[in-house]
C-alpha cells in the first residue's frame, strides 16, 4: 500500500468518496456495497489506477478497509478523508441540542468515534454521557453506555438513535432501544440526523 | 364513497409523493445544501394487520398551521396546482381513503418549535358532519422539518395486498417505473443520461432506496444512414407551442384569454409558455413488449411504453400496426413531457381525445403513415415527422452497423443483449455504456466480411518472416523510420521459449470475441464462463503441433479459440461456435466430469444460446422484409411504363397483386394503381419472378438488382437471369405456402435471403 504514489492515492481516494457520495453510501446494504467493491476494482479510474502498483485481490480489500470503512467518520468530520466528502452530518453539537436541548453545551475535547460519543454540560454543571448512532449500531452504543455506567453507576447517559427523516421509529424497534437503555440505566432519544451536501465555496 | 376508487397501492402512494416531490424539487432550488428524500414506510407482510400503518415523508420545508389548514380544506387546493403534481384535496384525500380510514398529517418547518398535526378520521367526520379539522401541536427542534402523512386503520384488501411477501419489492418496482425521470441521475454516466435528463430525487420504501428504471439506450452520437445523411440513434424533442392560459389554481389551460376559470371559478388565470420536451432513441436491445414511449406529467410517468403512435390512424379511424414489423420485436423508446396536457384522475392515462394530445401526435408521429411508399401513395407524401425518420433508419433489426444491431457472425443476439440490458439497469459499469453493444454489431460485420486487410497482411508478413525476407514486408517497406535496423542486428537474439500466458495473449490479439458468448453456461454442476474466439492470420498449436482449435480451462473460465481458415469453417460451412463446441466437447465432458453422451453435452450448451436457434418465424420475418424493401424500389421502376410491365405479368402474378391490395387496403384504387404503376407495392416474389424473366430490362443493371444484364451475351444473360431467378424462388418459398421447419432448408433460405439483399443495388 505505501508504495502508491501519493499523486495516485489522492486522485483514487478522490474517485471513490464521490462515488460514496453519490451513493449515500452510509444507507448502502451490504449486498449493494459488495457489488459497488466489484465494480470500483473494475473501473479504469479506481482499479485501473491501482493495478500497477498491487495485486488485484489487493485492490478490493484495499478500497473496502480504506476509504470505505472511513467514510462514515469522515461523515462526522473526521478522519484522512473527511475533506474529501462533500456531504456532512451536522455533528455533534447538533446531536447535543437536538437530544438534550439548548442549554446544554457539547465537550468537544470528549469527543471520541466508533461509536460517535462525547460529554456535554448541562444547566448548573450537569454532565451527560451522550452516545449516538443508526439503529443498526445500538449494540454499540449499548456496550459503551456499559463501559461508563462500569467506571461509574451514577454518571447520567442518554442513547441517541439517529435517523435520516423526522418519521418516528417503528414502535417495536423503539421499545427495543427504551427496554435495553433500561437495563444499563440510560435515558434514551431519537433525533434527525441527516447529511446534507457541503456549501460549495 | 371516495374510497372506492379503483386505485392500487402504488398508485394511492403516488399521489402522495407527487405532493412530496412538488415541494422537495422547489426546497431544493432554494436550499443547495438539502439532500431531499421522500420515505415511504410500508407494514411488512409478517406483521401487517388493520391497525398497521403506512406513513410517506419528506424532508421539505413543511407547513405553517395556516398552510396545512387550507391545504386539507376537503376538494380544494391549498397550494397552487399550476406547476404541480399533485394537491393535497381531491387526490390527497382519495388515495389516503383507500389505503385506511384515518390519516395523519404532521408538517413543520425549520426555525418553528412545535409540529402541527391534523388527523383526518373520515368515519368520524361523516358521523358528525363536520369536516373541520382541529390541529395540534407537538414539540420539535428547531431544525427538524418536513412533512409526514401517516394512515392508518388499513382496509382489509390493502392488508391482503401487503401480505404477499412480493408486495414491497413489487411496489417499488413501480415506483422506479413512474419516478424513473425524478430519480435519475442526468450525470450519471450511462449513454444518453444527459439528453434523457432528470431532477435527482431519492425516494426510500424501507429504508431501501428505489432505483429508476432506466432507459438502455444507444448513445446519442451513434448513427446509422438513412438516405445518405446519419440518424442519431438517440434525438431530443423540444417542440414549442403558442403560449396559453392557466389556471394557477387547478391547473386547467385555455387557449385564449379567460376571465374566470369554468372549472374552479378561479380568477388567477396566466399565460405561459408551453412546449413539448422530451427525447427518441433506439434501445440497445430488441423485444417483443419491453419498448415504447413514456408520457410524463411534471416528470412523472403517466403511461409506460406506449405502443399508440406506432399505428396509423386511417381516415376511416381504424388504425393500422406500422411497428414493429420484423419479428415483432420493438426498440424505439422515448419520453415525451407534456406537462400541458390533461390526464385523468387516476393519472393513468392522458385525454387522448383532448386537443392537446392529438396535436402532440400529429408532431412528433406525424399524421401520414410512418412507410414513407406506403404514406406517398395514399396521402401524396412522406411523412417528416421525427418518430418517422426513426422508424425508417432503425426498422430492421438485421445484426450489424447497418441497423444498429449487435450480432453473433451469423444472426442477430437479442436474447444476449436483453441480458446485458439486466446488468446495465443493474449498474455494471462495463455495460453502463453501449461499447460492448457496438463492439458485437462491429464483430458481426467483421465475420460476415472476413478477414480484415490488416489481418492478411499479418500473414504476409509472417510469411517473409518464416523466409528470412522480413525487410520486404509491408512493415518493413514502409517504415522511413530506419532507426528500427539498430546496430542490435549482427548480434544473434536470444531465443526464449513462449509461455503459454503469452502464446494465448498473441492468440487473443488476432481474435474476435463471439458477440453472445462470454457469459456463465451450465455444463454439468459447474457454471463456467465460456468465451469463443475466432482467430485470423494466427497459428493455434498445441504441443507444437498445428491445430483448427484449442481450448484452454482456467479457474472457471473456458476459452476455445478457432481457426477461421479451419476446414469444416472454410469449406464446409460449418459455423466458428459449432466447431468450438464440436471441437471442445470431449475436454468439456472429461473437465467438468459430465456423464450424458457428447451429442447431448453440446446440445444442453447450444439451447442455453437461444438466438442461435434456426427459427422459423424469424425466416418468414426476414423474407417479408425483403420482399418489402424490393416492391417499394420497383415501384419507381414500374411507373416509368406501367401498362408494358403490367402486360409482362403472369395472369397469376396480377390476381395475387390484386388480393393482396385488397387485403391490405379494402378501399383502394385497383385501376388507377394498374395504370401509374403502383400496383408493383402489392406483387407477390412469383410477380417479381415476372418481371426478372420477361423484363430484365427493368430491374437488372443496377436498376434494382445489380446483377449485369445488358453487355452480356445472350447465353450469359440468360444464366445470369437463371441464376437471380432462382434466388426469387426461394424467397416465393419463404413467403408463402406452407410454413418450412426443417432447419436444413431454413439455413439454407436464410442464405439465400442474405444473397438476395447483397444482389439489391444501392439506392
Amino acid at each position: 500500500m505505501g508504495n502508491i504514489p501519493a499523486d495516485v492515492r489522492t486522485a483514487v481516494i478522490e474517485e471513490v468518496v464521490r462515488r460514496l457520495d453519490v451513493a449515500r453510501w452510509e444507507e448502502t446494504s451490504p449486498s449493494t456495497a459488495s457489488e459497488m467493491y466489484d465494480r470500483f476494482v473494475k473501473d479504469p479510474k479506481i482499479g485501473g489506477r491501482l493495478s500497477p502498483y498491487m495485486a488485484a485481490e489487493k485492490i478490493r480489500v484495499w478500497i473496502k478497509d480504506g476509504p470505505a470503512k472511513e467514510y462514515r467518520r469522515a461523515l462526522e468530520g473526521i478522519g484522512p478523508i473527511a475533506p474529501y466528502t462533500r456531504r456532512a452530518y451536522p455533528g455533534p453539537e447538533s446531536v447535543v441540542r437536538l437530544a438534550l436541548g439548548d442549554r446544554w453545551i457539547t465537550k468537544t475535547n470528549t469527543i471520541k468515534e466508533k461509536p460517535m460519543r462525547c460529554f456535554a454540560e448541562g444547566p448548573e454543571g450537569a454532565s451527560m454521557f451522550v452516545i449516538w448512532g443508526p439503529l443498526s449500531a445500538l449494540q454499540g452504543l449499548i456496550w459503551n453506555s456499559c463501559l461508563v455506567r462500569a467506571e461509574d453507576s451514577s454518571k447520567p447517559i442518554t442513547v441517541v438513535i439517529t435517523k435520516p427523516n423526522s418519521a418516528p421509529l417503528p414502535a417495536n424497534e423503539w421499545d427495543l432501544v427504551v427496554a435495553l437503555s433500561h437495563i444499563v440505566g440510560a435515558e434514551c432519544k431519537q433525533i434527525t440526523y441527516a447529511a446534507s451536501r457541503k456549501p460549495v465555496l | 364513497m371516495i374510497a372506492e376508487v379503483d386505485l392500487q397501492l402504488h398508485q394511492c402512494l403516488g399521489e402522495l409523493i407527487d405532493n412530496a416531490l412538488d415541494e422537495l424539487v422547489e426546497a431544493s432550488t432554494e436550499d443547495r445544501t438539502l439532500e431531499p428524500r421522500i420515505d415511504i414506510t410500508l407494514p411488512v407482510s409478517r406483521t401487517v394487520g388493520r391497525s398497521s400503518a403506512i406513513s410517506v415523508e419528506d424532508n421539505g420545508r413543511g407547513m405553517s398551521p395556516t398552510q396545512l389548514q387550507e391545504a386539507l380544506s376537503a376538494g380544494t387546493s391549498g397550494k397552487q396546482r399550476f406547476g404541480s403534481l399533485g394537491l393535497f384535496g381531491m387526490g390527497f384525500n382519495i388515495a389516503t381513503a383507500r389505503l385506511g380510514t384515518i390519516t395523519e398529517v404532521r408538517t413543520g418547518r425549520s426555525g418553528d418549535d412545535r409540529w402541527v398535526i391534523a388527523t383526518l378520521d373520515l368515519t368520524a367526520m361523516r358521523r358528525q358532519s363536520t369536516y373541520e379539522v382541529p390541529l395540534r401541536y407537538e414539540r420539535k427542534a428547531r431544525e427538524e422539518h418536513g412533512t409526514l402523512v401517516t394512515v392508518t386503520g388499513l382496509r382489509e384488501d390493502m392488508v391482503i395486498r401487503l401480505k404477499s411477501t412480493r408486495a414491497i419489492k413489487e411496489t417499488s418496482g413501480h415506483l422506479g417505473r413512474i419516478y424513473t425521470y425524478m430519480l435519475r441521475d442526468p450525470q450519471g454516466g450511462h449513454s444518453g443520461a444527459e439528453l434523457m435528463g432528470g431532477a435527482n430525487q431519492r425516494l426510500y420504501v424501507n429504508k431501501r432506496a428505489v432505483s429508476p428504471h432506466l432507459p438502455c439506450i444507444w448513445d446519442p452520437n451513434r448513427s446509422v444512414t438513412y438516405k445518405g445523411s446519419a440518424t442519431q440513434a438517440a434525438t431530443r424533442i423540444n417542440i414549442p407551442l403558442t403560449n396559453a392560459h392557466a389556471c394557477m389554481n387547478c391547473g386547467r389551460w385555455y387557449t385564449s384569454a379567460y376571465n374566470v376559470c369554468i372549472e374552479c371559478e378561479s380568477t388567477d388565470i396566466e399565460e405561459r409558455e408551453r412546449r413539448i420536451l422530451g427525447w427518441l432513441g433506439i434501445q440497445r436491445y430488441a423485444d417483443k413488449s419491453d419498448f415504447g414511449l413514456t408520457f410524463l406529467r411534471h416528470g412523472r410517468a403517466i403511461t409506460y411504453q406506449d405502443k399508440s403512435l406506432f399505428s396509423w390512424e386511417t381516415p376511416d379511424g381504424d388504425y393500422e400496426l406500422e411497428y414493429p414489423i420484423e419479428l415483432g420485436m420493438g426498440r424505439i423508446v422515448g419520453e415525451i413531457h407534456l406537462d400541458h396536457a390533461p390526464v385523468n384522475v387516476r393519472k393513468s392515462n392522458f385525454d387522448t381525445s383532448s386537443h392537446e394530445w392529438r396535436f402532440m401526435v400529429d408532431k412528433v408521429r406525424g399524421p401520414e403513415p410512418l412507410r414513407p411508399q406506403h404514406a406517398k401513395r395514399l396521402v401524396g407524401h412522406e411523412n417528416t415527422s421525427p418518430m418517422s425518420r426513426f422508424f425508417n433508419a432503425y426498422r430492421e433489426n438485421k445484426a450489424g452497423l447497418r441497423y444498429l444491431v449487435p450480432g453473433n457472425g451469423e444472426s442477430s443476439i437479442h436474447e444476449a443483449t436483453k441480458a446485458w440490458g439486466a446488468k446495465f439497469r443493474n449498474g455494471d459499469p462495463d455495460y453502463l455504456t453501449d461499447e460492448k453493444w457496438y463492439q458485437a454489431a462491429v464483430d458481426h460485420d467483421r465475420f460476415q466480411s472476413g478477414p480484415t486487410p490488416a489481418a492478411k497482411l499479418q500473414d504476409d508478413d509472417a510469411w517473409l518472416q518464416d523466409e528470412g525476407l522480413s525487410h520486404l514486408s509491408e512493415r518493413g517497406m514502409g517504415s522511413l523510420d530506419m532507426s528500427d535496423k539498430d546496430d542490435k542486428s549482427d548480434e544473434p537474439e536470444l531465443i526464449r521459449p513462449e509461455t503459454e500466458q503469452e502464446r494465448f495473449t498473441r492468440y487473443q490479439s488476432a481474435a474476435t470475441l463471439l458477440s453472445d458468448t462470454d457469459r456463465h453456461v451450465r455444463i454439468g454442476d459447474a457454471q463456467p464462463v465460456l468465451r469463443v474466439y475466432v482467430t485470423s492470420g494466427v497459428e493455434l498449436t498445441k504441443d507444437g503441433q498445428k491445430q483448427a482449435y484449442v481450448v484452454r480451462i482456467v479457474a472457471g473460465e473456458i476459452e476455445i479459440y478457432v481457426d477461421r481458415s479451419a476446414t469444416l469453417i472454410a469449406r464446409y460451412g460449418w459455423s466458428p461456435m459449432n466447431v468450438a463446441l464440436v471441437c471442445a466437447a470431449p475436454q468439456l465432458k472429461n473437465v467438468y466430469r459430465v456423464e450424458e453422451p457428447i451429442d447431448q453435452l453440446i446440445t444442453m450448451i447450444l439451447g442455453q444460446f437461444p438466438d442461435r436457434r434456426v427459427d422459423a418465424t424469424a425466416v418468414r420475418a426476414r423474407a417479408d422484409s425483403l420482399l418489402d424493401d424490393i416492391r417499394e424500389r420497383l415501384a419507381d421502376l414500374t411507373a416509368k411504363d406501367p401498362s408494358t410491365y403490367w402486360n409482362t405479368l403472369s395472369s397469376e402474378s396480377r390476381r395475387a397483386a390484386e388480393a393482396n391490395a385488397v387485403s391490405i387496403a379494402p378501399y383502394v384504387d385497383w385501376s388507377g394503381a394498374v395504370e401509374n404503376g403502383e400496383y408493383a407495392r402489392y406483387l407477390s416474389a412469383q410477380g417479381i419472378l415476372d418481371l426478372v424473366t420477361d423484363s430484365p430490362d427493368l430491374v437488372l443493371d443496377g436498376a434494382l438488382f445489380k446483377t449485369t444484364y445488358t453487355s452480356l451475351g445472350e447465353d450469359t444473360r440468360a444464366d445470369q437471369v437463371a441464376r437471380l431467378g432462382a434466388l426469387l424462388a426461394d424467397l416465393r418459398r419463404m413467403t408463402g405456402g406452407t410454413p418450412v421447419f426443417q432447419t436444413l432448408e431454413l439455413s439454407r433460405l436464410l442464405l439465400t435471403a442474405d444473397l438476395l439483399e447483397a444482389e439489391i443495388a444501392a439506392t
